[in-house]
């Protein structure tokens, strides 16, 4: 009767095996990464603005083509903060090119990009790092998005929620609710103690034991957020992105959580003019480096610098087509770009390409060189997760360029 | 509204369903279970796991009576049986059926209807503002959010709550509104029929072909379309909800040697190019039938609102040039299109998948195909009357005996608001949304519903933009949230009941032992003597220590009010 496929079987890797299992950066310099923060740029940046440069297919917006390091981009002075990332990430970037994500809707697209599958029960990249490094966090996965899909892995993820209502439940104070006060503490305990020890005890043929073991555990992991409630900073329903990025870094540093989804609060559909991408770039690329600053701690300057060990991975569920369409906008196109930085990331490189029309070219996964097979974005995240030295849950071969 | 007759219907055995709940685990030694009916022991020494005796004694996966009636009512109500109910149950099980039908005229059945057409339109958004201005200055954004997105909802309860033939969720013609719906959207008249929750009976009578829950307003405001791809998200959004069938969700494969670059090279390829073409065959002519404005900002709006411009009746001429239709037929219109789906046989079938993938907690296309053929029959027969399919999915004996669901925010907060008495809220003086539109202060909303502010997503809910699937487990931020709203709820209990010369709703004059149990068995479903026991003991404690009872009383129902039977049942 329960068609997902359970936590233990995910959490085992029981779905698929690697063809090629990975060890992560056995025989690199690199770090093995601790902590992923996910940056999404939702409804289909064109990827010709900035990470796939294509001078003939931006609609004549101005622009040159400028080599970080092996990094081609499109830059433009009316875009600095592109020329800026690129620029300070110089050497620690990588993009993934020519992604096939097979589809043209928004939803089918973002659930490609985030859990390499169309389905709906597949844990997103977010969530699959956080049960394999996190565990032992109150919050393995924090979602400050809007987007995410922690299948059978759920019990792992919390959101903040649009208002930033995460903080609002864990500050008795500032709270949406608080009109009664809160139980006294031996109260409290035992109301806890008596929660979790009926959870344990009911039965029933209706019984699912994941869920009750789900239940204890997100007992101890409540209780746990409350003591690092402080790390979520101010309960302001308004937050601005420097706010949210330290809210993210801050929710890393002080062991809260070790991975962050965050959306960028842009949208890149722009179906009716195509204009508005360079402006779109241009603000993303200032937010990109604005979580650069929250991760290297320098609003505080007390705070150690996560940018060494953490995995930033920015991507857009899919790219617009080709050539504007009679409105001048430009329309869906079902391959995504990649764009990875941080200090385990192997950078100043490019993996993946696209021919003229942004098609995807098929690759060799092992030297990222032509070949014959069309990447996935499975193959991306197979790759991901080896960054962390786990195993590719994915029942597809990992982009071992990546590595 | 009078409940469906009862046929009786004889059910059929569900053969197999035990061992497969073995394997899941499910069949553990079942502690709190009563006595097997047939007057039979339970087995004194518990079986492990792979103990054969688990795949001979097909009783021990047998729910009670007791399980059974708080399943059913959470399934179709949202809240958990009265003590009454329960009393029935107990004394002749086989009054489920009766007592179920009995509430397939209450406001929480339509309320559940409610839902389940949420998760099939996904239109509660609270990403897409309105202007809070004109008639509507002074009411709170969150009223009018509400109105506006449960309003196709309401609409689609109407049809199924009276009992029409269900076709008329696509072929109706009048929806409800309230006051404050009637100051959003023009067209709206009311015709001086029923009345129920504040939802009068309106007709739109700007023109717009009548074609139940696709004429609204409100739904073309969830979907916009983005203009240049000529209503195509709106037609796979009206597809997906009422065929049961994504075409978005198909692969698309760009290998074909189509220019992309030569826009009528695309064209011709949408229309003969079977990789393109498949899909676009279908959604292009439904597109065309929708006669609604593409999209507009909320700036833009001028209350009331018309989304339905006659101008955009045959805008399909000049855009897309692919004349309305469905599925291979001519329609000359948006009704004829409501009706050409109507007669669709996926129609009845979307409609069976999705009031079974509800009972089921399976998403429609999941539902077993068997079980679809079997709730058709008794669907068709009743003439489509939806209440008749509910009641036969809610009682199923498959349903009945599966594993635990998983209780849904809005069904978290029918069952607290049905126990305490009050719904559990918050308000908000300030503008909505950095003033980014209307001025209105946001004002009262249902903590477990609003997304904007409450807590609607970190309680497991969907998110209705991005078409999430629901949590169906506990999250570290569902406990926080169970946390505070058992808090709430306790203290509201509390207050109502106990305070001089109240009627308790909750907790009943008598014996505290009385008392307890039946709190119990309210709130829990069963009264165990060891449970029982830990809340006397517990309740002594806090009473001896703070020297109050009420207090007490709080602390004991805080344990309640987040037990994990009220987040799985």
């Amino acid at each position: 009767m329960n068609p997902w496929p359970t936590r233990r079987s995910l959490l085992t890797g029981a779905l698929g095996a690697s063809v090629l299992p990975l060890v992560a950066s056995a025989a690199s310099a690199v770090p093995l990464a601790r902590h992923l923060v996910v940056v999404l740029a939702y409804g289909g940046w064109d990827t010709a603005y900035a990470v796939d440069p294509k001078p003939d297919r931006v609609g004549g917006a101005a622009g040159r083509l400028a080599t970080f390091d092996g990094v081609d981009v499109w830059v433009d002075d009316a875009r600095p903060s592109v020329e800026d990332f690129f620029a300070r990430t110089r050497g620690a970037t990588r993009l993934v090119r020519g992604v096939d994500v097979a589809s043209v809707s928004h939803g089918v697209c973002l659930r490609a990009v985030l859990t390499g599958s169309h389905e709906r029960e597949v844990p997103d990249i977010g969530t699959r790092v956080a049960a394999g490094v996190g565990a032992d966090v109150p919050l393995p996965c924090l979602n400050m998005g809007s987007v995410g899909q922690p299948g059978p892995l759920a019990s792992l993820v919390g959101r903040t929620g649009q208002s930033n209502q995460l903080a609002a439940l864990l500050d008795p104070i500032a709270g949406l609710v608080t009109p009664h006060g809160a139980l006294e503490p031996w109260e409290a305990a035992e109301v806890a103690e008596l929660v979790s020890r009926r959870a344990q005890v009911v039965r029933g043929p209706a019984h699912v034991p994941e869920r009750v073991a789900d239940f204890v555990d997100t007992g101890w992991r409540a209780e746990a957020m409350k003591l690092r409630a402080a790390a979520l900073g101010p309960v302001d329903r308004e937050l601005s992105w420097e706010a949210r990025a330290d809210q993210a870094a801050s929710a890393l540093r002080r062991g809260l959580s070790r991975v962050v989804l965050l959306d960028a609060g842009l949208d890149f559909d722009t179906h009716r003019s195509n204009g508005p991408q360079g402006a779109l770039h241009e603000e993303l690329f200032a937010r990109l480096g604005t979580v650069l600053d929250a991760l290297e701690g320098r609003h505080d300057p007390g705070a150690n610098d996560l940018l060494g060990d953490t995995v930033v991975l920015v991507v857009s569920e899919m790219s617009r087509s080709p050539v504007l369409n009679p409105s001048g906008g430009k329309d869906h196109w079902p391959v995504a770009t990649y764009l990875l930085c941080g200090g385990p990331v192997r950078g100043g490189r490019v993996v993946g390409s696209t021919d003229p029309d942004g098609r995807a070219l098929p690759i060799d996964l092992v030297t990222g060189s032509a070949g014959s097979t069309v990447l996935t974005p499975a193959a991306v995240l197979g790759a991901v997760m080896a960054l962390f030295g786990l195993d590719n849950p994915y029942d597809t071969e990992a982009l071992h360029a990546l590595l | 509204m009078q409940p469906p007759p009862n046929p009786r219907r004889p059910r059929r055995p569900h053969p197999g369903t035990w061992p497969l709940l073995a394997l899941l685990g499910c069949a553990e030694p079942p502690a709190y279970l009563p006595a097997p009916e047939d007057g039979s022991s339970t087995p004194a020494t518990a079986p492990g796991p792979d103990d054969p005796a688990l795949f001979v004694d097909p009783r021990s996966t047998e729910p009670t009576a007791a399980a059974k009636l708080v399943r059913a009512s959470m399934i179709l109500r949202g809240v958990r049986p009265s003590l009454d109910e329960h009393a029935r149950v107990a004394a002749d099980p086989d009054a489920l059926e009766d007592l179920a039908r009995s509430w397939l005229a209450t406001e929480a059945f339509a309320a559940t209807v409610r839902d389940i057409h949420e998760q099939a339109w996904l239109i509660d958004n609270a990403f897409v503002l309105l202007a809070a201005s004109d008639g509507v200055r002074d009411v709170p954004m969150a009223t009018i959010q509400r109105t506006v997105w449960d309003a196709p909802l309401h609409e689609i309860a109407a049809v199924v709550v009276d009992g029409r033939p269900y076709t008329e969720v696509v072929t109706g013609q009048t929806t409800v509104a309230d006051p404050v719906l009637a100051e959003i959207w023009s067209g709206l008249t009311p015709t001086g029929a029923g009345e129920t929750q504040g939802w009068t009976e309106h007709a739109w009578t700007d023109g717009r072909p009548r074609a139940g829950v696709l004429s609204h307003s409100s739904l073309w405001l969830r979907y916009r379309s983005a203009g240049i791809n000529y209503n195509r998200g709106r037609a796979n959004a009206l597809y997906r909800a009422l065929l049961c069938e994504d075409l978005l969700a198909r692969e698309v494969d760009l290998t074909s040697d189509v220019d992309l670059a030569d826009p009528e090279a695309t064209n011709e390829a949408i229309r003969s190019d079977p990789a393109c073409a498949t899909c676009h065959a279908i959604l292009d002519p439904i597109a065309s039938a929708l006669p609604f404005r593409p999209q507009w900002r909320a700036d833009e709006m001028d209350l009331p609102f018309a989304v339905y411009d006659p101008a955009f009746d045959d805008l399909w001429a000049t855009t897309s040039e692919v004349a309305p239709g469905f599925v291979g037929t001519p329609v000359a219109d948006l009704a004829e299109l409501g009706a050409a789906i109507a007669a669709d046989p996926r129609f009845v079938d979307c409609a069976v998948r999705r009031f079974a993938g509800h009972a089921l907690q399976l998403p429609p296309g999941e539902v077993d195909p068997a079980l679809v053929t079997e709730l058709r029959e008794p669907f068709v027969t009743s003439g489509l009357d939806a209440r008749e399919l509910a009641l036969q999915a809610a009682l199923h004996p498959d349903v009945l005996a599966g594993p635990w669901l998983r209780a849904t925010p809005a069904q978290l907060d029918r069952q607290l608001t049905d126990l305490v008495g009050t719904p559990w809220t918050a308000t908000l003086d300030e503008p909505c949304c950095g003033g980014r539109a209307g001025s209105s202060p946001y004002g009262t909303f249902h903590l477990l519903r609003d997304r904007r502010f409450g807590f609607h997503m970190l309680a497991g809910g969907m998110d209705a933009l991005f078409d999430e699937a629901p949590v169906r487990t506990s999250t570290p931020t569902t406990r926080l949230v169970l946390q505070s709203m058992a808090r709430d709820a306790a203290a509201g209990v509390v207050a109502r009941d106990l305070s001089p010369g109240a009627a308790g709703r909750l907790i009943v004059a008598g014996p505290l032992q009385v008392q307890v149990e039946q709190v119990h068995l309210r709130v829990l479903g069963e009264a165990h003597p060891d449970e029982v026991a830990d809340s006397l003991a517990l309740w002594e404690r806090v009473r001896d220590r703070s020297g109050d009872p009420d207090r007490a009383w709080e602390v004991v129902l805080t344990a309640l009010f987040q037990d994990i039977r009220l987040l799985h049942y």
